[in-house]
């Protein structure tokens, strides 16, 4: 047998299903490592920090390329906008409202406490961006993939939910607040993939989040081993 | 989820038996799933080996960093709540090494290295000796407790501070008399 027909019968010998999940873990511990390991060693060096989210990145993108998949199959998209909206709508307003009452009963309501920089439209611009890119990650790249793992339904969003939560470890609310969005996200996805619209919605859950839950609860949005100081 | 709205079937890596969102291999060339699928694995373990190389880079980096292998020193006195000892950065012999107390595993105390010690085995290796610390302290109970001295090394842009310990940890109180320590000088490059 020559090393063509090893390589062949190796890579046959692992199924879809074991691929997709190491796909799942490779870009799981590639954030991590930035999270954890990076930032505690690398003395919060953002140059350094860059380089595992990269390296992560642009293994989704090569991803993408060898499975064939399009921008329109991962959710780059606005044929379906409208119905993910509508999808999102009413999960959106109970959770803002939620958010409120958490605010009014703590009275930190403040909708300028999230300045994102020295423009008027940066905190805008800057939530939605950020909400795109961790929106892509978390339903272009991982939801699809835990969907050849465990198939469309609940098991499949709950690990993206579950996934998309542990990220934010140790902060405790915003783990907690992580994981409720993640569901709602995730399955608004499996229904009407459109990242436009959960990039917008990411954006917005996170202006209000950080509108109204008191920024010591939060602690101010540490997460991985900077939560620690 | 049972009430999924119903997608076309594709397809699909996961076969066509099932619609449904699902990850494409492209179709056509029965070739190329299986092309692309080596390619995925080859993709995957090249970023595994190089993240271990990262983490090992910046763990090297790190503790080269962060622990002074230069560091030299003793304690010399321990009990009837004092302890004294000595402690030089042998690579910066003016320099004053900063240095903390932590009994059973608090924090006590810090202080610099610059008094003259009563007893000094490193003696040769600065010229003006003021090298020794000394704390005074008070424990309450007769129980015995346990005493760390540590040397603080900063390093890096953002000022990582690293505890080395100096030493041995030692075991004082219990009614034991003030012990006096002839053990060798301590090095940093033994530090854990």
């Amino acid at each position: 047998m020559n090393r063509k027909e090893l390589i062949d019968r190796d890579t046959h010998g692992l199924s879809a299903g074991s691929l997709a999940l190491w796909e799942i873990l490779s870009v799981f511990f590639s954030i991590l490592l930035a999270e954890w390991i990076v930032f505690s060693i690398g003395g919060g060096s953002n140059l350094l920090l860059a380089v595992p989210v990269g390296v992560a990145f642009a293994f989704m993108l090569i991803s993408h390329r060898l499975r064939g998949e399009s921008a329109r199959d991962i959710g780059l998209r606005l044929d379906n906008f409208g119905q993910a909206a509508r999808l999102l709508v009413l999960p959106t307003v109970v959770q803002t409202l939620f958010l409120l009452c958490v605010g009014w009963l703590t009275s930190s309501i403040n909708f300028a406490r999230w300045d994102g920089g020295q423009s008027i439209l940066g905190m805008p611009l800057l939530g939605v961006f950020w909400g795109l890119l961790q929106q892509y990650a978390l339903q272009g790249f991982i939801n699809r993939r835990a969907q050849v793992v465990w198939g469309q339904g609940w098991t499949s969003v709950t690990v993206v939910a579950l996934i998309f939560a542990a990220l934010h470890l140790p902060n405790p609310w915003l783990t907690l607040a992580t994981f409720s969005g993640g569901l709602v996200w995730a399955y608004v996805y499996q229904r009407a993939p459109n990242l436009f619209a959960l990039g917008l919605s990411h954006g917005l859950m996170t202006w209000v989040l950080i509108s109204t839950v008191p920024p010591q609860a939060l602690y101010h949005l540490r997460v991985g081993f900077k939560f620690f100081g | 989820m049972s009430d999924a709205t119903p997608l076309e079937p594709r397809h699909t890596e996961a076969g066509d038996a099932e619609p449904g969102l699902r990850v494409l291999f492209p179709p056509g060339d029965s070739s190329r799933p299986a092309r692309a699928r080596q390619n995925l694995v080859r993709l995957l373990v090249g970023k595994s080996i190089f993240e271990a190389l990262l983490v090992a880079a910046l763990a090297a980096a790190f503790l080269s960093s962060a622990f002074n292998p230069s560091f030299r020193g003793a304690l010399t006195l321990v009990g009837h709540g004092r302890i004294e000892g000595w402690v030089i950065d042998t690579s910066r012999p003016e320099a004053r090494v900063e240095v903390q107390l932590y009994i059973d595993g608090r924090f006590v105390a810090s202080a610099d290295a610059d008094k003259q010690p009563s007893e000094m085995s490193g003696a040769g290796m600065t010229t003006d000796g003021r090298h020794g610390f000394r704390f005074d302290f008070d424990v309450e109970g007769s129980s015995e407790h346990e005493a760390r001295v540590y040397a603080v090394h900063t390093s890096g842009d953002e000022g990582t501070r690293t505890l080395q310990l100096v030493g041995k940890p030692l075991r004082f109180g219990g009614g034991s008399s003030p012990e006096v320590i002839t053990e060798g000088a301590w090095r940093g490059a033994d530090s854990r």
